[in-house]
């Protein structure tokens, strides 16, 4: 029944990073330092919300990028508990690999003569055509 | 022992307990607060000035002082009012009347203590802000067991006067069990608002809001268990029209109240453990 030694994560909310950025990037070092395991309970978002003074909307925002990551898992009304393979997904940084595809893709458009304003109309049809 | 005599006796402890001994606990508590951490070395604990502090402390003396005398003077008057034909011609609302009247300066202070707290919020200008990575479950807090005799006492005390009431929903039936049932959502609010509510103490270390929410939820659980107690205990004193034991009840209905919630702080919460380097000036 005994608390035992707790993690705690710290923001600045004055800070230029944004505050959900925060709270993704302090979750993940907390997995890959080991200081929380896979499986482990993560507060809800109102109990985090709450205790750091902010939006529960900034830490949903953040939960819903973790979960996207595969870093956390929602089981419903069990919690938020962390993957069980947080460590390992933790090191794959979607934005990155994001920057990188779209980089490989703009450089063979241009080889193939295409203009920056034929990309960017293309760009645009393709994601309007994904969300239809 | 004759009941009358009885009754003194329990009612000059309950004018003594809660309008002499818990009220002067709470002083020497307060006073060793501001000798053992002025506000020259911890400002952040005083958002408005010492003489504030030691203004509201001689309003809570003066007004225990007062509530002792009406005490005191009640006690004087029963004795007066009562006769040898008829000693047991007791007011049996007196205990609870005064009762209430004696928490009174406690519910002041508990006003007060939270306006100070919302000053401190105020003047809190750190941009850093730490949270727990554990969630807070309830039985991490308090014993399931605990938990489990509040809820069967709640159950017991709705069976109870039900089979007393044979089985039909009388007004007297409603007001009771409304009325436990409405303490207990009180005290489930409390036990909810400790657990995921936002800390009142900015400044409040995480071990110490631990000690404060276990404390918390324990104390809400003995108090519901107490209640169903006390009106189990008053439907059997009124079924069997035992005026005076209803008398007596009443007053140590406010005792215990008194040594479950003022007395388990005063125990529990000792001064010297607190951490109260958070409110040094420098500290972050």
């Amino acid at each position: 029944m005994e608390q035992s030694v707790f993690m705690e994560i710290m923001i600045d909310i004055e800070d230029p990073m944004p505050l959900f950025t925060q709270l993704v990037e302090q979750i993940k070092q907390a997995v890959i330092n080991e200081q929380i395991k896979p499986n482990d309970a993560l507060p809800s978002i109102r109990q985090l919300a709450n205790d750091l003074e902010i939006n529960s909307k900034t830490v949903s925002k953040a939960y819903r990028l973790l979960e996207r990551d595969n870093v956390i898992q929602a089981k419903g009304y069990r919690g938020t508990f962390v993957h069980p393979d947080a460590k390992s997904n933790c090191d794959f940084d979607l934005n990155n690999w994001l920057a990188t595809q779209l980089e490989a893709t703009i450089s063979t458009l241009k080889q193939a003569g295409a203009t920056d304003s034929e990309i960017r109309i293309a760009f645009t049809n393709a994601m309007n055509q994904y969300k239809s | 022992m004759p009941n009358s005599v009885l009754f003194y006796l329990i009612f000059i402890s309950q004018i003594w307990l809660l309008s002499y001994f818990y009220p002067r606990k709470i002083l020497e508590r307060i006073r060793f607060v501001i000798q053992n951490y002025p506000p020259q070395q911890y400002p952040k604990l005083y958002p408005q000035s010492l003489d504030k502090v030691e203004r509201v402390q001689k309003i809570y003396k003066f007004l225990n002082y007062i509530i002792l005398a009406i005490g005191i003077w009640l006690l004087v008057g029963l004795g007066m009012l009562s006769n040898a034909d008829n000693q047991d011609n007791f007011n049996e609302g007196i205990p609870l009347m005064y009762g209430m009247v004696q928490f009174i300066p406690m519910m002041m202070l508990e006003v007060l203590g939270y306006k100070q707290f919302k000053l401190m919020k105020q003047k809190d200008t750190r941009t850093n802000r730490k949270a727990e990575l554990q969630p807070r479950r309830l039985f991490a807090y308090v014993s399931p067991y605990l938990i489990i005799s509040a809820v069967v006492m709640y159950i017991f005390l709705i069976a109870f006067e039900l089979y007393m009431t044979q089985y039909t929903i009388t007004f007297d039936f409603m007001v009771k069990v409304g009325s436990v049932s409405l303490a207990n959502l009180l005290f489930i609010g409390i036990t909810l608002f400790n657990l995921f509510g936002k800390k009142l103490d900015p400044y409040q270390a995480t071990e110490e809001r631990i000690k404060q929410t276990k404390f918390a939820i324990r104390s809400m659980a003995f108090i519901s268990i107490f209640v169903s107690f006390f009106m189990v205990a008053q439907t059997l004193v009124n079924t069997y029209e035992l005026g005076t034991v209803e008398i007596m009840i009443n007053s140590l209905y406010f005792q215990v109240l008194a040594i479950f919630s003022i007395g388990r702080i005063i125990k529990n919460f000792k001064i010297e453990d607190i951490d109260f380097d958070v409110y040094k000036a420098e500290s972050n």
